[in-house]
Formats: structure tokens, C-alpha cells, sequence
């Protein structure tokens, strides 16, 4: 008796939150009801799906750019992107597998931008989940078909884990709409903002690209699938980028970026930090336009906090994605590492998507969700410089069978492991001087008249891959020379940052006391998503630069035309 | 009817006062000084200088609505400008374009520039963005003209290759007005683009469907360094209806409604555009439930109203293998050629003064026209996108004898003047240029009234021994605006049309006509193939009515450009406005002698999805 009535109220329970739910955002109620009239007649085939998921984005987004003060582009538009999921087989074996050997599999990776109504009509949105839901059962059956053929005839995987694991716990979870007064753009003060932003940069002749943008994005996010999740939740970011480059005279291309990130418009920093930001940053082009260029050198180096932040962000968080270290044509640099000292026993490395700012500063891999459903929860990747954990979605690989929240994708692509906040941590902070001084001392020692200190890092990419060396390069935009003998630094233009992985890690010794923060997009096979990474400054014992590939072009071969003003 | 009189001239010219705004003064003095500064002081070490530059900038505003089953999709208004900058290093006989170098960035120019082109109007803006672009293109120019000369000197060059690369023009000073305000009402198309698409709400045999509104109004300033300056107004007004299903074996099915004019003004009413829509949808169904084609047919066929518009834009105004002038060029290597080749019909330059098609057919370009029996003309131009002020009437084909070929100033084996055929067209993201038809018009010598046509098909057919005989009313147009997926299917029917020589785009109404009875059955699943211009010299029936065809003409060039395009259309999303605007000014039945008609093929036919259709219940 007891029971049935503990049964009777968990029931009721559920059904109170499920008519506020309803009630409180209609178009979950269309997805609802259209999933469970697909299911369930596709229970009935030959080859039924035993999961589908309906992913929405609603996204409001504005944007204006403006070079050397005057606007050149304008968005205010609202889309709205549906991103289904439909497998067939089981748990263990599904659809979604890896087809080895298979040279068009990367049709299946392109992504589907389908776009709902607006307006929450039950038909046109039915209509098109519909088809959308159609095709990929039919591709589903078809691909599921294939998987188990290549699974008969090809030998045993290295890594047999299952394609999707049981976390199939229902629930609920639903925010309300933000209230749009706070979340509040105003176009027209920003066009204002951005033109009086870019127009600094008409005061250095040299400068032939000068540009201020804002982007601002206002999202519902909705996820609801078979096994009883239904999400709704907000998401929103304000992101400002100056930008300008500057040639030298045989030809370098010198870009110069400064972006900022905030939740709300209004917390993005006031006019006076970026004029001065903007400012600096022509003083610095300025100079690095007759910069000397760097040559190839392999010596110690500080990386500041941001630099350091990209710098992990590709050399390490990338191979620490659960879902490469089950593909067989990916390098696996750390599967083989777990429980192994791979960084001195002061840093520790965890990727966090619960945490919604550092150092005062807003980060961009916040979520709740991720978008196969799952809570985000913090993993500690690196535990006292002991290799510890992998980044998961559903894709469960040998040891890791649960997701930690981890599953990532752009509107229209499927969800891979991917990064969120990427935080380092370290136990024996140094303060700059400390770390210029162990600088100083490892170039004596290593008999090098110099060191580089990276300020700045515009990003950079990674090859992971089996076939292909393994190796990273990432985009200093802002480098000095420190040198032994006390001489000032000095900017120096022309440097890409070279290496690979476990070499690099082998030689990062000490981290400074103040983190930087940097907030972006990181693209990869599920799209762009936005991560964040927060490191202190690192120093590393060994790096080794090499000259950047520069444009061919010479800078424009007349004068800027305002600079020659009074001419005709 | 004086006073009515009036009051058109009183809005013709408070027209004029809003257009000339101060707005184009300073457009056009920055594009002039640029100009003037580039021409002069641009030179490298060691290269050629530029002897011809051009610069066109497109100030727009457009509006964009999507919607589906009554509910909007997307829905954006925005003004936006564009700038395309040409430089040409060299002298008139010999420059750096017409040469195909993959390696080189002149190879994507055709899809135009992009530059940070101010959407106020700053002088200094302006000219920076100019400025740039002048920079990017003359090094390139400068770049490939060396190029070109080093692989002109290890080829054999045809007689074609050594022809001039560009046409001299005299220079054209021309403003054009807009005739009437355009207006851009957001809200109101909104509400129409809503109305139209419920309609296909009470289908459920309709699978799919969508409404595209598009409003395109812009300003284009032009001006080359000859001394041609011009200001004209484009406009289009689209509305573009798609929907599609299966028929019961699988086989996809679509049809659409499409309408273009220059001005919102001049489209159908909300209620006859509504009733059209019932039609298309009712169309839908029976050819859903109409019997397969499933013979093997060669004889007669009679292309009626918007099929025989289709036959003349697809096959006669086509670059490929039809009478629009398109140029080979130099290839830098032989792996290029074997790419760009593909596909494509043997051009008609070596026909010109020999017959082509039936003497009883004349046709002309008459691109000045702007209205006719009241109808607004989207074809019509005053000056073409080369800053050439096009002939009034243009003689294509003279009885049957090919006379001359649309060509812009980039000349043919034997057109060696610009007729001012090198337009504006639509592309995905910005106005871009191509030779193309403007308004075409076909007449015949010998016409005979519609009914009659019919008739003769029927004794035609007769007289070859048929039991049936077919007539054509409508067939697919590549730019409606549907949009389509990039999926296997999709890629496999690309491939397919590429392979295609001769032919006609899909059908979507035919009709098997009983020789006996004259009866008419609906039917589906036919193609029809070898259709190309020697097939007008069997024209054995026109009629003496005209048809009137608004449309967006294709780029069905074949080739890369092709490839890219198709690339773009499936990356683009759905519904926007793409192709140039012409207008088809044909006999609205034309009977054709011989042609054959096939089943159609597919590589993949889908099964019907297992879930009903949730709409319509």
C-alpha cells in the first residue's frame, strides 16, 4: 500500500511539473508530442530506432561592424535550428559507429541546417520535424545496416567500449525566458560605439585594415529525447572584437586582435578601456611594423596567461576528448598515459562548465546541459600533474563508460567530446619577476643571449591524427625578446610557436600567480562551440619558434587615401 | 483625363527628387577620385600598369521572408552595399582575363568582391574600400598577365585565343531614374507570405512546401576609366512558391508558382496569387495518382505557355551549345581544361549567317523595351553592366538565320562588338555580371490560331502512325528557390544534369493526348531528351498569341562555374533570388516535329516515409 501511494505521488508529481512545463513554453509541447508520435510508429519496423532526440536552438542574434568609423554591416535576425538524432540498434552497437575504412564518411559528418518556424505553429513545425525525422531513420537503418557488415569482416577494434552509454535518467529541467530588459541591446548605441571604436585606428597612416565589430546572441535551448529529458534552458554572450593589421615592408601580414566577453552588453568594459586598449594597440602595430624577424630558435620562454590558455587549449585539451581515443585514426597522445606524472606536481588541469567567471571576467564554456542532455560537471583532467581523466559525451571509450557532460556540437551537427572552461590551476604561483628571473637563468644556462615572453596568442591549430605528425602550431601575435643582459625588451614580428605535445609538456616547469582569461570559438568536427581557457602565465624550459609563412603581397602600393588628404 | 496626366508627371518627378539624393554625389565622387589616383599612380617594378580600370558599387536594401504552412521562417530586412573592382593590366588585344588559372585569385572574382564598403555615405570610407580591392585586383592582374603570356608561349593557340580581350566602347554617360518608389513593407509581405503558405496546410499529401518573398532594391553606380559613368536603378520583386512530395512508388514530385516583376506593385494580387497556389497544390495531387509514363515515344510534342518560354530560355538563350556568346580562354594547364570543359555544349559562333532554326522564326533582343501590353519587363535595361548602352532591336536570328550572338565586350570568332549583353545577375550574395538574355522576343511568319495547333499535333501524330501524342505546359525552373538539401540524392541528380547534353529540365505537366479522341490523361515520371537548337528547324506549329515570361535565366554554363554555383546554392539555404533577370516574349504554343521523350531515371528512389504526414489530419 505504501508503496503505490509513493507511486501515485511520484506520479503526480511528475505530472504537476510537466503541465507547468507545457503550459510555460509551447513549442516543448510540439517537440514533446511529435517525438512520441514518431517513436512510437517506428517502434514498429523492421529495424526501429531505439532513441531519438530533438535538439532546438532559438537564437536572437544582433551584430555591427565598422572599419575606420564607418559601419559596414548590420545584423538583427532570429532562426530558429533543429538538430535531430536517430539511432538504431542498441546501446552497444548502434548507427552511429565507425565505419573503418569507409572514404565517405564524412557525408554523413555534413551538417543539417534546418530551420523551424518561429512562430509555435504545430504544423509547419510538425512538417518539418517530420522530414527531418524521416530521412534520418532511412539513413539511420541504412548506415546501422553497414556497421554491422564492417564489424563482421574487419578485425577486432582496438577499443570495443559500446557506441552509447545508459545514462538514461528522465528528467525535467526548465528556466524561464530572460527578462529582456537586462539582456537588453541597443543597436544603435553600439553603432555609435563600434565607429568611434575603429576610427583610432586612422591614426597610423600604415594601418590598412581597421575594424571594431559586437555580436550579441540571445538563445532558448530546448533538448528532449526518448529517454525523458526535457531541457529548456538560456544562453546569451556579448562579444566585442577590435582588430586591425598593418604590413611591413617586404610583405608581413601583422594582425593585432583584442576581443572581449560578457554575458550581457552591459557588462562588456566601457568606452575608456577600449579607446585605450584600441590606442595601445596602434602605438604597438606601429612598432612592430619595423619589428625585427624572429629566426628559428629552440630555448626557454614565458607564455603569458592568455598565450598559455590558447597554448593548452590546442595542445592539450583537444587530446584529452574522449571520442579521439576510440577513432582509429586518431594519434591517442594521452589514452596510454592515465595515472602517469605528465606536468610537475604543482598544476593541475580541469575542464569546468559550471563555472560562470574568473579573475573577474565573464567565461564563455559555461552551460548547464550539454547537448546530448547531460549536466555538465567538472573533470579533473590533470590531478597534481598526474594524468587523470578524459573530457566524455555518450560515447563511452575503454575505462570511461559515463559521460561527464561533455558532448558539444554547433546548431546542426552531431555532439563530439569537446572543451568547455579549460582551467589551469597551480599550487606554487611565481610572480612575474620570479618567472623572468627563472627565464633569465635557464638562457644562461642553456647559453642563449635570449628568451621569448609571448603576450599574445590570436590562436593556432592541431593535428591529431594518426597518419599526420602530431604536431601544433599556434599564432603569437605579440612577442618580446628578453634578454640576459638586462637590455629592454624588445618586440620582435613573424613568429609561429612549433612543437609536439609530450615534448612540451616535459619541459613546462613553473606557472606565474595572475591568470588570463581567453574566450572564444573552438571549431573542430561538431562545429564552433564556445570554450574558454583561464591559465597563469607558464614557463617553459624549451620551445622552439620558427619563421611564419607570410604573405606574398606588398603592403598597398599607394597611401591610404584619407592620409592624403588635400589632394584632389 | 488632363488632370490624370498631370498628376503622373507631378509623381514621376518628386520621384526623381528622392532618388537623387546627395546620397550618389558622394559615391560617385569617391569612385571618381579613387579611379583617377589608381589609373595614375598605380604601378610595380617591373609589371605593366593598369589601361583599364572599372568600378561598381551596388547600394541596396532587401527584404527576405520565408515561411511555411502559415508560419514564418526567417524574416530579415537589411540595406547592404557591395563593390566589384576590375583592373586590366596590358593594352585592348591582349589582357590579363580570359585565362583560366586555378592558382590564381581571378578565378573566384567572378563571384565578386566583398570588400568593407561603408553603408554611410563617407567619402573617405568609400574610397578605402575601393582603394583596397584596387590594390588586390591590379596585383593579381598584373600577376596573371605574366602568367598568361608564359602559357600563351608553350601553346598552340587557335584563332579564337588570339582574339582581342576586350572590345572598345564608347564612353556613356547615362542617369537612369527610377520609374516609381519601391516600397519595402515588411509587415504587410509578411502577412501575405503567412496567407499564402496555409493554403497547403489542408494538404497532406503534400510532403513539403515553402513561400519565398524577396524584395531587391538597389542603386548601381558604375564608372570605368574610358569615361563611362551610369546610375540605374535595379529592381525585382519575387514571390516564389515550392512544394513537393512522393507519388505512391516513391517518385519525387514538385511543382511551384514564381512570379518576378520590378516593383511589389506589379504583383498578383494576394488573392490571385492564392488561387494559383490552390492550383499548384491540386496539380500536386493528380500527378501524385497519374499513371507512369512507361513507353518509348518519338514524334511530335507541343510545348504550351510557360514550357514553351522554358524551351526558347533553356535551349536558344543558353551559353551552352545556344546563341549567348561565351569565350574559351587560355588555360594555364591541361588539368584545368579537362574540368572546365565538361559538360558543355559546342558553341554557335561558326553558324552565324547560316540557318539554324525554322525560317518561318525570328528572334530579338530588345532589352530598352520596358513594358508590353502593359506588362513591366524585369529583362528591360538601359545600360548593361559594362557601362554599354545596349541596340534597341537586336536581330538574333533573321528567318532562321543566325545573325549575331548576345555578347558583352569581350568578343567571339565573329561577334566583335559588344550589343551591350553583359548584365546584372543575382547572385548568392551580391549582384554579379554574365552574358545573358535581356527581353527576347519570338515571332514567327506563319502563326495560326492556338486551337489549331492542337489539331495539328493530333494529325501529325496521326500521320506517323501514334495512338498518342503529348503536350507540355510546364517544367522546372532551376531557380525557383526550393531549397535542397545536400544529401546523395541531391549530388547524384547534379551529376547527372551535367552529363546531360541537349534536353530540357524536368517536367512537371505532361499531357498523353489520344490521337483518336483528343483526349487528354495527365501523366508523370517522363524526361525529354535531345532537345536542342536544331530542334527549332522542325517548328512546324506556332501560335499567334504571345506569352509574357518574367524569370530568373540560369547560369547554365556548364563546367566549374557550375560546380561552384551548385556548391553555393546548396550552402545558401533556402529561397533567395538567384539568376538574371529576363524577360521571353514567345508564341505561347510552339510544335515541334520530332523529339523523344523517355522514361524518366533515377539512381536512388526513397521509400515513402513510414510516419504520416502530421499536417492535414
Amino acid at each position: 500500500m505504501n508503496q503505490i501511494i509513493r507511486k501515485v505521488s511520484l506520479f503526480l508529481l511528475f505530472f504537476c511539473i510537466s503541465i507547468s512545463l507545457y503550459s510555460q513554453d509551447k513549442l516543448i509541447d510540439i517537440l514533446s508530442g511529435e517525438l512520441k508520435r514518431e517513436f512510437s510508429v517506428l517502434q514498429k519496423q523492421e529495424t526501429p530506432p531505439y532513441y531519438i532526440s530533438y535538439r532546438v536552438s532559438d537564437i536572437t542574434s544582433y551584430g555591427v561592424e565598422a572599419s575606420f568609423g564607418n559601419i559596414t554591416s548590420v545584423t538583427d535576425s532570429r532562426h530558429r535550428f533543429l538538430t535531430t538524432r536517430v539511432r538504431t540498434g542498441t546501446y552497444d552497437l548502434d548507427n552511429s559507429h565507425e565505419i573503418r575504412g569507409d572514404q565517405f564518411d564524412f557525408l554523413g559528418r555534413i551538417p543539417s541546417m534546418i530551420q523551424l518556424p518561429l512562430d509555435d505553429n504545430a504544423d509547419a513545425i510538425c512538417q518539418t520535424i517530420w522530414n527531418a525525422t524521416n530521412k534520418e531513420y532511412l539513413q539511420a537503418t541504412d548506415k546501422y545496416a553497414k556497421v554491422k557488415a564492417n564489424v563482421a569482416v574487419k578485425v577486432t577494434s582496438e577499443d570495443t567500449s559500446a557506441d552509447f552509454s545508459k545514462n538514461a535518467k528522465a528528467f525535467e529541467y526548465y528556466e524561464k525566458p530572460v527578462n529582456p530588459a537586462e539582456y537588453n541591446f541597443d543597436l544603435n548605441g553600439w553603432k555609435e560605439k563600434v565607429k568611434k571604436y575603429s576610427v583610432v585606428f586612422l591614426n597610423d597612416k600604415n594601418i590598412y585594415q581597421g575594424n571594431a565589430s559586437v555580436t550579441f546572441y540571445k538563445q532558448r535551448k530546448y533538448f528532449i529525447s526518448t529517454e525523458g529529458v526535457k531541457i529548456c534552458e538560456n544562453y546569451a554572450g556579448a562579444r566585442l572584437l577590435i582588430n586591425a593589421v598593418i604590413k611591413s615592408d617586404d610583405g608581413m601580414e601583422l594582425p593585432m586582435y583584442k576581443t572581449y566577453f560578457a554575458y550581457k552588453p552591459s557588462d562588456l568594459p566601457s568606452d575608456k578601456t577600449i579607446l585605450d586598449d584600441t590606442e595601445e594597440m596602434v602605438k604597438k602595430l606601429g612598432k612592430m611594423r619595423t619589428a625585427s624577424v624572429v629566426e628559428p630558435y629552440q630555448g626557454p620562454a614565458i607564455l603569458s596567461g592568455r598565450a598559455a590558455g590558447v597554448f593548452f587549449h590546442e595542445i592539450f585539451g583537444h587530446r584529452v576528448e574522449g571520442h579521439r581515443q576510440k577513432s582509429e585514426n586518431e594519434g591517442q597522445t594521452f589514452k596510454k598515459k592515465i595515472g602517469e606524472q605528465i606536468l610537475p606536481e604543482s598544476i593541475t588541469i580541469s575542464c569546468d562548465p559550471t563555472i560562470k567567471n574568473s579573475a573577474g571576467l565573464d567565461l564563455n564554456g559555461y552551460y548547464k546541459f550539454d547537448d546530448e542532455g547531460v549536466e555538465g560537471s567538472k573533470v579533473t583532467i590533470v590531478d597534481k600533474g598526474v594524468m587523470k581523466d578524459f573530457l566524455m559525451s555518450r560515447s563511452p571509450i575503454s575505462n570511461f563508460y559515463t559521460s561527464n557532460g561533455h558532448g558539444r556540437a554547433q546548431e546542426g551537427y552531431q555532439p563530439v567530446s569537446r572543451q568547455s572552461n579549460l582551467m589551469i590551476a597551480t599550487t606554487n604561483p611565481l610572480t612575474p619577476e620570479q618567472l623572468k628571473k627563472k627565464l633569465i637563468e635557464e638562457c644562461k644556462k642553456q647559453n642563449k643571449e635570449f628568451g621569448y615572453y609571448f603576450e599574445d596568442i590570436q590562436g593556432g591549430f592541431t593535428m591529431t591524427g594518426r597518419t599526420i605528425p602530431n604536431a601544433f602550431n599556434v599564432m603569437p601575435t605579440e612577442v618580446y625578446r628578453v634578454f640576459v643582459d638586462g637590455r629592454p625588451d624588445e618586440l620582435v614580428r613573424g613568429v609561429d610557436l612549433v612543437g609536439t605535445p609530450l615534448s612540451m609538456f616535459s619541459n613546462i616547469t613553473d606557472c606565474g600567480d595572475n591568470p588570463g582569461v581567453f574566450n572564444g570559438t573552438c571549431g573542430a568536427e561538431s562545429g564552433g562551440v564556445p570554450v574558454s581557457c583561464a591559465s597563469p602565465a607558464i614557463f617553459v624550459k624549451q620551445i622552439e619558434v620558427q619563421k611564419k609563412s607570410k604573405s606574398q603581397e606588398k603592403p598597398p602600393i599607394l597611401s591610404r587615401p584619407d592620409s592624403e588628404k588635400g589632394t584632389p | 483625363m488632363k488632370i490624370k496626366i498631370l498628376l503622373i508627371i507631378i509623381l514621376i518627378s518628386t520621384a526623381n527628387i528622392f532618388s537623387q539624393t546627395p546620397s550618389g554625389d558622394v559615391i560617385k565622387r569617391a569612385m571618381k577620385d579613387e579611379l583617377q589616383r589608381s589609373m595614375s599612380k598605380l604601378t610595380l617594378e617591373n609589371l605593366k600598369n593598369p589601361f583599364f580600370i572599372s568600378y561598381t558599387i551596388v547600394d541596396a536594401k532587401k527584404l527576405s521572408i520565408q515561411a511555411s504552412l502559415g508560419a514564418l521562417i526567417d524574416s530579415d530586412e537589411k540595406p547592404f552595399r557591395s563593390q566589384s573592382v576590375k583592373v586590366l593590366v596590358g593594352d585592348y588585344n591582349l589582357d590579363n582575363e580570359n585565362f583560366i588559372d586555378m592558382s590564381s585569385g581571378s578565378f573566384m572574382s567572378q563571384f565578386g568582391d566583398r570588400g568593407d564598403i561603408p553603408l554611410d555615405d563617407d567619402y573617405y570610407g568609400i574610397r578605402r574600400s575601393l582603394w583596397l580591392a584596387t590594390d588586390e585586383k591590379y596585383k593579381s592582374a598584373a600577376e596573371s598577365f605574366e602568367a598568361k603570356l608564359s602559357a600563351m608561349k608553350q601553346q598552340n593557340l587557335t584563332s579564337e585565343d588570339s582574339l582581342p580581350d576586350l572590345i572598345k566602347a564608347k564612353p556613356t554617360v547615362l542617369q537612369v531614374n527610377p520609374k516609381r518608389q519601391f516600397e519595402i513593407n515588411k509587415s504587410k509581405w509578411e502577412e501575405i507570405a503567412k496567407e499564402l503558405s496555409s493554403i497547403l496546410k489542408n494538404y497532406k499529401e503534400i510532403y513539403s512546401s515553402s513561400v519565398s518573398v524577396n524584395l531587391y532594391n538597389s542603386t548601381i553606380y558604375f564608372l570605368n576609366s574610358e569615361g563611362t559613368e551610369t546610375v540605374q536603378p535595379m529592381t525585382i520583386a519575387g514571390v516564389q512558391i515550392n512544394a513537393s512530395t512522393m507519388a505512391p512508388d516513391g517518385a519525387p514530385l514538385s511543382d511551384h508558382v514564381l512570379y518576378y516583376e520590378t516593383n511589389p506593385s506589379d504583383l498578383p494580387t494576394p488573392e490571385k496569387m492564392k488561387s494559383d497556389v490552390k492550383t499548384m497544390a491540386d496539380n500536386l495531387l493528380a500527378l501524385r495518382n497519374a499513371p507512369v509514363f512507361d513507353e518509348s515515344y518519338s514524334g511530335p510534342v507541343l510545348f504550351e505557355d510557360q514550357a514553351s518560354a522554358e524551351v526558347f530560355s533553356q535551349r536558344l538563350l543558353s551559353s551552352n551549345g545556344g546563341i549567348v556568346s561565351s569565350r574559351k580562354g587560355i588555360y594555364s594547364n591541361p588539368q584545368v581544361l579537362m574540368f572546365m570543359s565538361q559538360g558543355k555544349d559546342k558553341a554557335m559562333e561558326d553558324k552565324i549567317d547560316k540557318k539554324i532554326v525554322s525560317t518561318t522564326l525570328t528572334v530579338k533582343a530588345q532589352p530598352k523595351m520596358s513594358t508590353f501590353e502593359g506588362k513591366n519587363l524585369i529583362g528591360s535595361y538601359e545600360v548593361d553592366a559594362e557601362g554599354v548602352a545596349p541596340d534597341n532591336d537586336l536581330v538574333l536570328i533573321q528567318k532562321g538565320i543566325l545573325k549575331t550572338m548576345l555578347n558583352g565586350r569581350t568578343p567571339n570568332q565573329n561577334v566583335k562588338q559588344s550589343n551591350g549583353h553583359c548584365g546584372y545577375k543575382l547572385g548568392p550574395s551580391t549582384l554579379l555580371e554574365g552574358t545573358g538574355p535581356s527581353v527576347i522576343t519570338v515571332s514567327s511568319s506563319e502563326t495560326e490560331l492556338r486551337a489549331d495547333i492542337k489539331k495539328q499535333l493530333i494529325e501529325k501524330a496521326k500521320e506517323e502512325g501514334l495512338k498518342y501524342t503529348y503536350i507540355v505546359r510546364k517544367v522546372k525552373c532551376s531557380n525557383s528557390g526550393a531549397s535542397e538539401g545536400l544529401d546523395m540524392s541531391s549530388i547524384m541528380s547534379f551529376a547527372g544534369d551535367m552529363q546531360k547534353k541537349g534536353g530540357l529540365s524536368n517536367l512537371i505537366t505532361i499531357y498523353k493526348v489520344s490521337t483518336e479522341t483528343g483526349k487528354e490523361e495527365l501523366i508523370r515520371g517522363a524526361n525529354i531528351s535531345g532537345l536542342t537548337v536544331a530542334s527549332f528547324k522542325k517548328l512546324i506549329g506556332t501560335s499567334d498569341k504571345q506569352y509574357v515570361y518574367n524569370t530568373l535565366h540560369p547560369d547554365n554554363e556548364g563546367g566549374v562555374s557550375s560546380i561552384l554555383s551548385f556548391a553555393i546554392s546548396i550552402g545558401g539555404g533556402t529561397g533567395s533570388l538567384s539568376g538574371k533577370p529576363a524577360t521571353f516574349i514567345v508564341p505561347d504554343a510552339i510544335l515541334l516535329e520530332e523529339l523523344d521523350i523517355q522514361k524518366e531515371k533515377r539512381a536512388i528512389t526513397s521509400k515513402l516515409p513510414v510516419v504520416e504526414n502530421p499536417v492535414g489530419r
